[in-house]
């Protein structure tokens, strides 16, 4: 009975939660309902993607409005895998944040920063799970929405600042994306997005259709922060708290690059990106600008959190790039690394939490000598660290080995060059912080930090563990990334 | 405003009707269009008519900030209960017969599936065809469009352009609203009415009530952004005693 509305209840589950968190007025009992609802959305989401991997897409519809007219749920392995990716997180994050969240933000505001937090874990799987083009903006807004809430309770009045720009950045972006949907809805007449896919060939040569694809990627380009429309994310990771930090760098990014999958690949089709846009050039340009300038920006940042923030933007720049290749291995490249960015940037963000915790700052100076101080966090950043290098055993080797093989693939030997290139980029970076961790003198006049607490090293080290485990054993993501590769491009799955 | 004698009592006197109005409508919304959103508003502009005139202090008086924030948790609550008791509560065979209601009768099905009859060239809203007459007829006859697209630029230049915190937030504003116009455009069918079923009417030609929706749904968001924004800037205003980006981030460059 209730296993039919698991799609339903993926979404409802953590929007019913978030008011009965602000009823509840106080921060443990809310805290409790959010790591519940995050392991039970975790739960519904493994459940939906073993459905969808034995039984293949399932339809769900709304209130039983039939599909085209009604709002349809629709689970496939591409998206299974985005919930996973979205809940898998949230349910290590939620334990963690309830230390963090003490330290960082005044008391009488914990109970809203959960209500808050499941609004925007709501948005964005609610996100990945409809199959309806206007419901995508809805939940767009509502995860937005509430990020910019979470983002603008950082301890620093920076966060202030980095929240305001993001929300206009942000809704610049989403009112691209609502053109958009509202072009196609003028030429197919429909919002459903397996009846726009149908639609849409017969009308693919319009420019109203061109419009409305340019509106769409532009818009989602904001939202997923394509090189150049990243600004908003450096100081938007930095200054938020430090869970905050953790869920958004883990997931919001990979929602809307999903988001961007679905409509170019299912809605739009392959054939039509390629042949009538620019969109393979176009994004493997700014993927590999992206990757060059956002690493070596970040190298010279003396906030750590600031100096990952920056390489978020560079990893996006190599999952886009798996997508411009438009071919089986690149997506497949793609959407793995969605999975293992998730888990290397959820580790080091974690890590760096706990460092912020004990230290109240991230700044580099201050950092000196804490290999000795707090060796657990710092070695979990240190092993966090070498994943997102991508060196062997890890998950970061996995991304980049599918990609450097889609571009052999293709015969862009220079490609994959730049790949490898890249990577000693992000051997830099993570130098500074190991050099400053562990062959640096602590600054004497700071008092000597103490290793972090359990329920900060815990959640840490499951995501530390997770990034060796999913790069040794590759047969679950691999596998459902494949299948998701091919679903998307249309060669069955 | 507090020592305008005339606004003091004006809007003492106006008030008690207005929340009656917001009542009359919330409660008459069920037999006419519109409903229990517009009731909210009004009976919320009653308040906000309240604190400008009266001053925030007195609001909240009225309407602590515990009720509010209580009221807002409640009102989703109730909201997103409604879908779920609709769920649980469903049977097949009403599922069944809900179906067939709306396959006849739902207006949005009936107005959707004749706008998948048209087709050819006049849905092609961008599609310049020729030059000499036909194209000033495009540039007339389109003339909505071409105002959503002023709009946009405009508000878009707004945004980017302006240094001002506040002057953004409008900025965003005229952004998003070019967007309902555009909207509205779309679905409006010349010479249709509203898509309101008379019975024994026979078959009317009406505009697509869809968009409409959508757009009720988007100017939400709309506001929540905006909100969601002026208070960021009172918070930034709080922090840095200006709202001047250049002064901002200058604060921000010196430490």
């Amino acid at each position: 009975m209730i296993a039919a509305h698991y799609a339903a209840l993926q979404v409802v589950a953590p929007l019913i939660a978030a008011p009965l968190c602000v009823l509840l007025r106080r921060g443990i009992p809310a805290w409790l309902v959010t790591v519940a609802i995050s392991w039970i959305a975790l739960a519904i989401a493994i459940q939906l993607l073993i459905q969808v991997l034995a039984t293949g897409t399932i339809s769900y519809e709304l209130g039983g409005w039939a599909a085209p007219w009604g709002i349809e749920y629709r689970v496939d392995s591409v998206n299974a895998f985005v919930l996973l990716i979205v809940s898998g997180i949230s349910a290590v994050t939620a334990p963690y944040a309830h230390k963090t969240v003490v330290k960082e933000i005044p008391e009488d505001r914990h109970y809203l920063f959960y209500a808050a937090y499941l609004l925007c874990l709501t948005g964005l799987l609610g996100i990945a799970i409809t199959g309806d083009a206007f419901n995508v903006f809805v939940f767009l807004e509502i995860s937005s929405l509430s990020s910019y809430v979470l983002i603008s309770l950082g301890s620093e009045r920076k966060a202030l600042t980095a929240a305001y720009q993001y929300l206009v950045m942000g809704t610049i972006g989403a009112t691209f994306f609502l053109i958009g949907v509202g072009l196609i809805y003028a030429m197919t007449g429909t919002l459903n997005m397996a009846d726009i896919a149908t639609r849409l060939d017969a009308v693919e040569n319009t420019r109203t259709v061109l419009a409305a694809f340019a509106f769409i990627t532009v818009g989602l380009g904001l939202k997923l922060a394509l090189f150049p429309l990243h600004l908003w994310l450096p100081n938007a990771y930095a200054y938020a708290p430090s869970a905050v930090t953790v869920l958004l760098a883990a997931t919001a990014t990979k929602v809307a690059i999903y988001t961007m999958l679905r409509f170019v690949f299912t809605l739009f089709g392959s054939d039509f990106a390629l042949d009538v846009t620019f969109l393979a050039e176009f994004l493997m340009a700014l993927a590999l600008v992206g990757v060059f300038a956002a690493s070596i920006t970040a190298i010279f940042q003396n906030n750590v959190k600031r100096m990952l923030a920056y390489s978020s933007v560079a990893q996006v720049g190599y999952m886009l790039l798996g997508v411009s290749f438009f071919s089986v291995t690149g997506l497949t490249g793609g959407i793995v690394h969605l999975f293992n960015h998730a888990m290397m940037k959820g580790a080091l963000f974690m890590a760096l939490g706990a460092v912020f915790y004990r230290l109240g700052s991230v700044h580099i100076d201050r950092m000196r000598g804490l290999g000795k101080q707090m060796p657990l966090t710092m070695f979990a950043f240190v092993l966090g660290g070498l994943s997102l290098i991508g060196l062997p055993l890890t998950v970061g080797f996995i991304s980049k080995w599918y990609l450097i093989l889609a571009a052999l693939e293709r015969g862009w030997w220079p490609i994959a060059g730049l790949i490898l290139l890249s990577s000693l980029l992000a051997v830099a970076y993570i130098w500074r912080v190991v050099e400053a961790a562990y062959f640096r003198d602590p600054a004497t006049h700071h008092p000597r930090a103490t290793e972090a607490p359990p329920a900060l090293l815990v959640p840490t080290w499951i995501l530390v563990l997770a990034n060796f485990y999913f790069g040794i054993d590759t047969s679950v993501t691999v596998g459902i990334a494949d299948n998701a590769a091919k679903v998307l491009l249309g060669s069955g799955g | 405003m507090r020592h305008h004698v005339i606004l003091r009592v004006i809007a003492k006197l106006g008030i008690p009707f207005i929340v009656l109005f917001a009542l009359y409508v919330q409660f008459h919304g069920d037999f006419g269009p519109g409903g229990g959103f517009q009731a909210g508003v009004i009976f919320g502009a009653a308040f906000i008519l309240y604190a400008l005139i009266f001053g925030l202090d007195n609001a909240l008086k009225v309407a602590p900030m515990n009720l509010v924030i209580t009221f807002i948790a409640v009102g989703l609550l109730v909201f997103a209960g409604v879908g779920v008791a609709r769920q649980v509560s469903r049977l097949r065979r009403a599922r069944r017969q809900f179906r067939r209601r709306t396959a006849s009768r739902h207006p949005a099905r009936r107005a959707r599936s004749r706008d998948h009859g048209r087709r050819g060239h006049d849905r092609d809203l961008l599609h310049l065809r020729g030059p000499g007459p036909v194209a000033v007829e495009f540039l007339i006859g389109h003339y909505n469009y071409w105002i959503f697209i002023f709009l946009m630029m405009l508000g878009f230049y707004v945004v980017v352009a302006r240094g001002n915190l506040v002057k953004k937030i409008i900025g965003l504003n005229i952004f998003q609203a070019s967007v309902f116009l555009l909207y509205i455009s779309i679905g409006k069918v010349l010479g249709g009415t509203a898509p309101i079923i008379i019975d024994g009417g026979g078959p009317v030609t009406y505009s697509n009530p869809l968009p409409h929706v959508l757009i009720l749904t988007a100017i939400v968001v709309g506001v929540a952004t905006t909100a969601l924004g002026l208070s960021l800037v009172i918070r930034i205003n709080e922090a840095y005693g200006t709202i001047e980006e250049d002064e901002i981030n200058d604060m921000d460059q010196e430490p």
